[in-house]
């Protein structure tokens, strides 16, 4: 784990992009709530390879690319 | 362009519940049908129960299609009717005219027979094939059937879209757990909402602690994992951080 500057919450180091966010508005929507938040930093590293779910959420892998 | 919706076409609709059928050794001489194995013609049909209500098979059907007329492929009376538990409205196609005068005899309103041209059902070609029945011994002509189509869209549940729109956003939301440590879970229902400000969306369950948290401080860090963290990434969907603390 690492530390973000003006967060007290921190973030794993293998993350490609973080989006330090702040809570504007919550909204019960059907079975969930959903969180609208704005976005004060973000944070990248292209250098890593990013996470997708596949096969609906059963799995996790990077995107092949073409 | 226009796309069928496609809802269901049974084929070979055998509805009779588990054992009802008895065996083919003790069929009346009024249905000759013999086992090609002898051992076979001791075994109690069907074997096994359906794996839905008749009334849930039923629904939404568009066609039937019977490769042919043996009483473990179609439910048949002792008077030489069949089809008892179907819709007799819903048009059959079958392999010869020998099995449409069956099916008409038993009141069915919509019979067709399927040829070796094909015939279209809106913009879905149906074609018979040869089949062969029996192996060693032959045991009466049946057809296979071919489908072809291209706009075919079949009717889908949220879940099975998830499939569809794979790979699928993923995001390790990091919030604040009560105690000052961070709590880390998987989120995929997530997206960019506005570009000015920037901001975005994010929905969770409504037992997620996650949400309660974000909730209660007002405050969250969206990440987007990198690949070392695939384990990770799932082992934190498969626990909750209201009572451990995921990051140790
Ligand atoms: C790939 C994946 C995607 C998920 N997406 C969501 C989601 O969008 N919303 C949600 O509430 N839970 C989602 N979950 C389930 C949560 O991550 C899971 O319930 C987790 O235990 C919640 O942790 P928490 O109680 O500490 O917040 C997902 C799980 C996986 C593995």
């Amino acid at each position: 784990m690492m530390p973000i500057q003006d967060s007290t919450i921190q973030i794993p180091v293998d993350t490609r992009l973080a989006m330090i966010a702040t809570l504007k508005q919550s909204l019960e929507v059907g079975d969930h709530i959903l969180h609208i938040c704005q976005v004060d930093k973000f944070l990248g590293d292209e250098s890593k390879k990013g996470l997708y779910a596949w096969n609906g959420f059963s799995k996790v892998a990077t995107a092949i690319e073409g | 362009m226009y796309f069928t919706v496609f809802r269901y076409i049974l084929v070979d609709p055998w509805l009779a519940p588990k054992d009802s059928f008895g065996c083919f050794a003790s069929l009346p001489e009024s249905m000759p049908f013999k086992a090609c194995d002898s051992q076979k013609s001791f075994i109690s049909m069907p074997i096994c129960d359906l794996p839905k209500s008749v009334d849930e098979i039923l629904s939404n059907v568009d066609y039937y299609i019977v490769t042919h007329i043996h009483p473990d492929h179609i439910d048949m009376n002792l008077d030489g009717t069949v089809g008892n538990p179907l819709d007799k409205k819903i048009p059959v196609l079958v392999q010869n005219e020998d099995d449409a005068q069956i099916f008409k005899n038993s009141g069915f309103a919509n019979v067709q027979v399927l040829s070796e041209n094909g015939l279209y059902i809106n913009d879905i070609k149906i074609t018979k094939v040869p089949a062969l029945h029996g192996t060693n011994i032959p045991c009466g002509s049946a057809m296979g059937f071919v489908m072809q189509g291209n706009n075919i869209m079949k009717e889908l549940n949220i879940m099975e879209a998830t499939v569809f729109t794979s790979p699928n956003p993923l995001t390790l939301i990091c919030s604040q757990n009560n105690d000052g440590t961070t709590n880390l879970a998987p989120i995929c229902f997530v997206s960019y909402l506005s570009f000015n400000p920037p901001m975005i969306g994010f929905a969770t369950g409504k037992q997620s602690h996650t949400g309660k948290r974000v909730r209660e401080t007002g405050k969250a860090i969206v990440t987007i994992p990198s690949e070392n963290l695939a384990q990770t990434v799932m082992a934190c969907g498969s626990s909750t951080g209201e009572n451990t603390n995921k990051v140790e």
